[in-house]
């Protein structure tokens, strides 16, 4: 069975993109350095940047105007439908988790978004991935050529993959596309990306508990005394206290600090999903029979506000020392 | 415009206790006996119609909304909700088949009522929803209607001519795009989105008007095009299990059981970093 | 002379010392109020005077020594445990007052199994005491839905009910004796005895007394044997209100005590029961205790149920997943509080009782008055939760949309006049206007109605333990 993978050059996530698909081949079993990885590009002064980490040696570079969908994957088709690979593989972002499933529809393949694992013979593959809000996980069996499979967020990098001597690649240039025609008028504004959280070693996390928005204002200051980077569970971003890159959980961030500090959040699976590649998540609730308590490494049953005060001051002092 | 939201309605699996989560090979967990809510990202797509909607009256657009739900009987009342809150038509298409897992039938589905009614000018779904966490209906649906499609939107907002300015999250920040419909817009994180409450009044002036129902056997006859598309089967469910076993720190106060946590946890886990 | 907002800071300060006195803006505003106005709260409005400061009192002398103070200088008191009332009672109506606030005073001070009862200090969550019961294989039987937040010292002084008083009673069959301190300093015990006939039962001064006429620092509760395995919970759907009446009391006049005895009504059931119940009435019961008792009582009630062909049994296990989520925590606070943000619709709630023979036209009246009386409804419906000898309570829910008003203007427009028909309907049939939350400060208007000739007892009490007027204004009794 050979595979391709498909990835965005245009977001500044591609590294992330790179070492999540690498550690996924490496923990499917199915590495082969020789199949090929797609990328679509903007940037032609970057582009020997792109070629640097990518999970395969065979890359074809795909330069466009810039990242729209509805071109990408017109393009995508064209180049694949005349002798298309058995199995695509995309980033779990939030372009590959669209194109995935758009790419097999227009191949007449099949397709399964969030994918955790892959298990895959000669004739068929199997898939698990979460459903019922990340409360169980489902085997999925795909049924039709070509398999076109987005991956779960969160996929650690590995750390054995190997390094890959000497890179080959082949350039199309389709920048001259025009933008799709129902767009007229695009904008882009560029935001500070999750990065920020998925990279950070100690993370402060906030939920509902922390009930308006000067709370969620105060905890910035205490996180930042407590070096930490701050995250956020949905209701508390959708409530517009939190901008919407502090969002942590199954529709943001995917985290993996060495420490987690989870204040005042109930811990349903689609947030816990989030942090749960914490080393150490440390849990501060008021009600102890929440979920996030039984999922800590440690948890303290009180007011967030008062346990955090106390914490701060404790690393303060340590500082001044 | 012609604005139609297709949402679900979803047992609130967060109400379900631990002992609740009992599976049996491929058998469904049984949620039957939960509380129901509309799925939250279906919630925040019949929000943003109606925010759309309502400054149109406005300025002059008349903005047509209907609601599109594949369910039984127990979605009328919500369907009755929407009608009070301004919902022009509430529509329910009753399958008899299990559609948790299967996002292809229900984008068949919701295209040919598309192409039946054809005068839809803009179809918002939210993203995914829970059970399956399938997250290819708005998906399948665009590629069903041949229409573009723009995904994790945020926002919908009436703009000159005739078009919609549509904000949504990507990978590389926010686009905000002014479009020309048909659009298939599929909603995902947006703020302030919670659905508003229809009152008694709204909901006593459409108690009589009977919520239209289609057997999805007729709708899938009268658009006989549409393909068949199996795509993927489950096999097979099991529980997640989480291993930390939580350390409850006693103390007498906030602030002792603060000093535990730092002296006996936190410093030396920071000391590592 | 009144002495001025420094000058009782710094006499709090001498008092008690800088850590128990908190003068932090956003703590006196926040403290300025309950959940009657959050409405006006959650958009930043306060329109009440802002207390001068919130004191944290540790043990029964600090608030010894504040209630003498207060009462010598006229400082108004409002005494505080976990502020989850629901009725005004916390509201600071007096310019300069202080919050005593007891929920640092949270020690259990003795679980004695032997003679079945339990002394806990005033700030106690209940739900501390509860989860400490349970391990040990007992139970307070008090299971109010506040139960995650309240704290002992609230839910004496309100009078507070929880959802299995029908077996259980309120917290007025469960209190056996107190501590409590008065406003010229004097601390008192009533021992805790199993009964007394020595003079009038002067525990029911200070149960329900709303912070009116004393600070109450400590109690001691009955404690009942924890059975859940024995448990049996029924559920029914029905077609009338009236239907569901009867069989409580059919219930109840056999002599039968289920823990839980519930009848709602089609609206204020749809949230919890709209996937099962399809527009109709919903009727609950709960057997528990010793399992021969269990299986009767719920074996009597089946047969009492079964005359009435409208009910029809449904799924237990619908009734358990209702069960396993009666109460309100933290986490459901905050997500209304952002609801009622975004969709300015807010919920609230009016309890009274009446005898069998009044309940259902109390019921009926108030709902077609209030949905034709009342602007923006969203919602109104109720439930009666429970049950005794005579006759039961009624909790209404009334929902609304706030239109065209400002935050302030809430109240005014829609809560106090929902309030007026409900209270002046029961009071008219000779019901009770308060169930259990209290009288606070928005039901004050209609307690001589509510006490008739009775009233001098009451007033004369308020003469009697607090003449200098300093404990709560405005609390039980209408401001001077």
């Amino acid at each position: 069975m050979n595979y391709k993978v498909v990835l965005n050059g245009c977001s500044p996530n591609f590294s992330n993109q790179c070492s999540s698909v690498s550690a996924f081949l490496i923990s499917s079993n199915i590495l082969d350095r020789e199949a090929q990885t797609l990328i679509f590009y903007n940037n032609s002064a970057a582009k020997l940047k792109l070629t640097a980490e990518t999970p395969t040696s065979l890359l074809h570079l795909i330069e466009i105007n810039n990242y729209e969908a509805e071109t990408v994957l017109s393009i995508l088709a064209e180049l694949e439908k005349p002798n298309p690979a058995d199995l695509y593989l995309f980033p779990g972002d939030y372009a590959g988790s669209e194109l995935a499933v758009r790419f097999a529809y227009r191949l007449g393949g099949s397709s399964l978004a969030a994918v955790e694992s892959l298990q895959m013979d000669q004739h068929q593959i199997k898939c698990t991935k979460g459903v019922y809000n990340g409360y169980l996980q489902g085997t999925f069996k795909l049924s039709k050529k070509p398999y076109c499979l987005s991956l779960a967020r969160g996929i650690l990098p590995n750390r054995d993959s190997q390094v890959i001597e000497k890179r080959e690649a082949v350039y199309s240039d389709r920048s001259e596309e025009r933008q799709p025609a129902y767009i007229v008028k695009r904008t882009v504004e560029k935001a500070e990306s999750l990065d920020e959280l998925e990279s950070a070693k100690f993370v402060v996390a906030g939920g509902r508990g922390i009930k308006n928005k000067d709370n969620y204002l105060k905890l910035q200051t205490s996180a930042s005394l407590l070096g930490a980077a701050l995250g956020v569970s949905r209701p508390v971003a959708l409530n517009g206290w939190a901008p919407l890159n502090k969002l942590i959980g199954a529709s943001g961030a995917i985290i993996n600090p060495e420490i987690c500090l989870a204040l005042a959040v109930s811990g349903s699976p689609a947030f816990f999903g989030g942090i749960e590649k914490s080393r150490k998540i440390i849990a501060i609730n008021t009600d102890p029979q929440t979920a996030i308590v039984n999922n800590a490494d440690v948890a303290v049953i009180d007011d967030y506000k008062a346990v955090l005060d106390e914490l701060t001051r404790l690393i303060g002092e340590d500082k001044n020392h | 415009m012609n604005v139609l939201v297709c949402f679900k309605v979803v047992p609130d699996l967060d109400q379900l206790s631990g002992s609740d989560w009992v599976v049996d090979g491929c058998s469904r967990v049984e949620t039957r006996f939960i509380k129901k809510m509309i799925n939250p990202y279906d919630e925040s797509a019949l929000e943003l119609a109606l925010k759309l909607a309502n400054p149109a009256k406005v300025s002059g657009i008349t903005t047509n909304l209907s609601a599109l739900t594949i369910a039984d009987s127990g979605a009328n009342l919500t369907l009755k909700n929407l009608r009070a809150l301004g919902y022009q038509q509430a529509v329910r298409i009753e399958s008899d088949a299990e559609l948790d897992f299967a996002p292809q039938e229900i984008a068949i589905l919701i295209a040919a009522y598309i192409r039946n009614a054809n005068d839809f000018d803009l179809i918002i779904i939210g993203q995914q929803s829970g059970v399956g966490d399938n997250a290819k209906t708005p998906l399948l649906t665009a590629e069903l209607m041949q229409w573009p499609c723009i995904t994790q939107v945020t926002a919908i907002e009436n703009d000159p001519a005739g078009n919609v300015k549509v904000t949504s999250l990507a990978d590389e920040g926010t686009v905000t795009r002014v479009i020309k419909p048909p659009c298939v817009l599929a909603v995902g994180n947006a703020p302030f989105s919670t659905l508003r409450v229809p009152t008694l009044k709204a909901i006593k002036e459409q108690a009589a008007v009977p919520i239209k129902t289609i057997r999805s056997t007729e709708i899938r006859k009268a658009a006989p095009n549409l393909p068949d598309s199996p795509d993927a089967e489950l096999l097979k469910l099991e529980v997640v299990h989480r291993k930390r076993k939580s350390m409850i720190i006693n103390g007498a106060n906030a602030p002792e059981k603060a000093k535990i946590l730092y002296h006996s946890y936190l410093k030396g886990w920071l000391a590592d970093l | 002379m009144s002495l001025t907002r420094e000058q009782i800071i710094s006499a709090l300060i001498k008092i008690v010392g800088t850590d128990q006195v908190v003068t932090e803006e956003e703590v006196l505003k926040e403290s300025s109020v309950d959940r009657f106005r959050r409405f006006e709260e959650l958009h930043g409005v306060y329109t009440q005077p802002l207390p001068a400061a919130v004191v944290y009192v540790r043990n029964t002398k600090d608030v010894s020594a504040l209630l003498k103070l207060a009462n010598e200088q006229g400082i108004n008191i409002v005494p505080r445990t976990g502020h989850t009332a629901t009725e005004g009672g916390l509201e600071t109506v007096v310019k300069n007052s202080v919050v005593l606030d007891g929920s640092a005073m949270d020690k259990i001070i003795k679980i004695d199994p032997y003679n079945m009862q339990a002394t806990c200090q005033c700030g106690t969550p209940l739900q501390a005491l509860e989860d400490r019961l349970r391990e040990i294989g007992y139970t307070t039987g008090h299971s109010p839905q506040s139960k995650p937040l309240a704290q002992l010292g609230g839910l004496v002084a309100t009078r507070s009910i929880g959802q299995f008083s029908t077996l259980y009673g309120g917290i007025e069959d469960m209190v056996v004796g107190l501590e409590a301190v008065f406003p010229n300093g004097e601390i008192t015990r009533i021992k805790n005895v199993p009964r007394r006939a020595a003079g009038p039962d002067i525990r029911h001064v200070i149960i329900g007394s709303e912070g009116a006429l004393c600070y109450i620092t400590e109690v001691t509760v009955k404690i009942f044997k924890y059975l859940p395995e024995n448990n049996i919970l029924l559920g029914y759907t029905l077609e009338k209100m009236k239907t569901g009446f009867e069989i409580l009391r059919e219930v109840m006049a056999e002599g039968y005590k289920p823990s839980v005895a519930r009848l709602y009504d089609p609206e204020d059931g749809a949230y919890h029961f709209s996937h099962f119940a399809d527009n109709k009435c919903v009727l609950i019961f709960m057997a528990e205790g010793p399992k021969g008792i269990a299986d009767a009582t719920a074996q009597a009630i089946e047969v009492i149920v079964a005359k009435h062909p409208e009910c029809v049994k449904v799924d237990t296990r619908y009734i358990k997943s209702w069960f396993d989520h009666l109460n309100w925590d933290a986490t459901d606070v905050a997500k209304e509080r952002a609801e009622i943000v975004e969709t300015k619709n807010i919920g609230n709630t009016t309890e009274i009782s009446a005898n069998w023979d009044k309940i259902n036209q109390i019921y009926e009246t108030c709902i077609e008055r209030i949905r034709n009386e009342i602007p923006d409804m969203t919602l109104v419906g109720g439930h009666s939760s429970h049950s005794y000898i005579n006759g039961t309570n009624l909790y209404f829910v009334h929902y609304y949309n706030v239109v065209d008003c400002k935050p302030e203007e809430e109240i005014s427009k829609y809560h106090w006049p929902l309030k007026k028909i409900i209270v002046e309907e029961t009071i008219k049939a000779g019901g009770s206007m308060c169930h259990h939350h209290g009288v606070g400060k928005h039901r004050t208007p209609w307690i001589k109605d509510e006490y008739g000739s009775s009233y001098y007892i009451l007033e004369t009490l308020k003469k009697a333990f607090d003449p200098e007027g300093i404990m709560n204004q405005g609390t039980i009794y209408p401001r001077r």
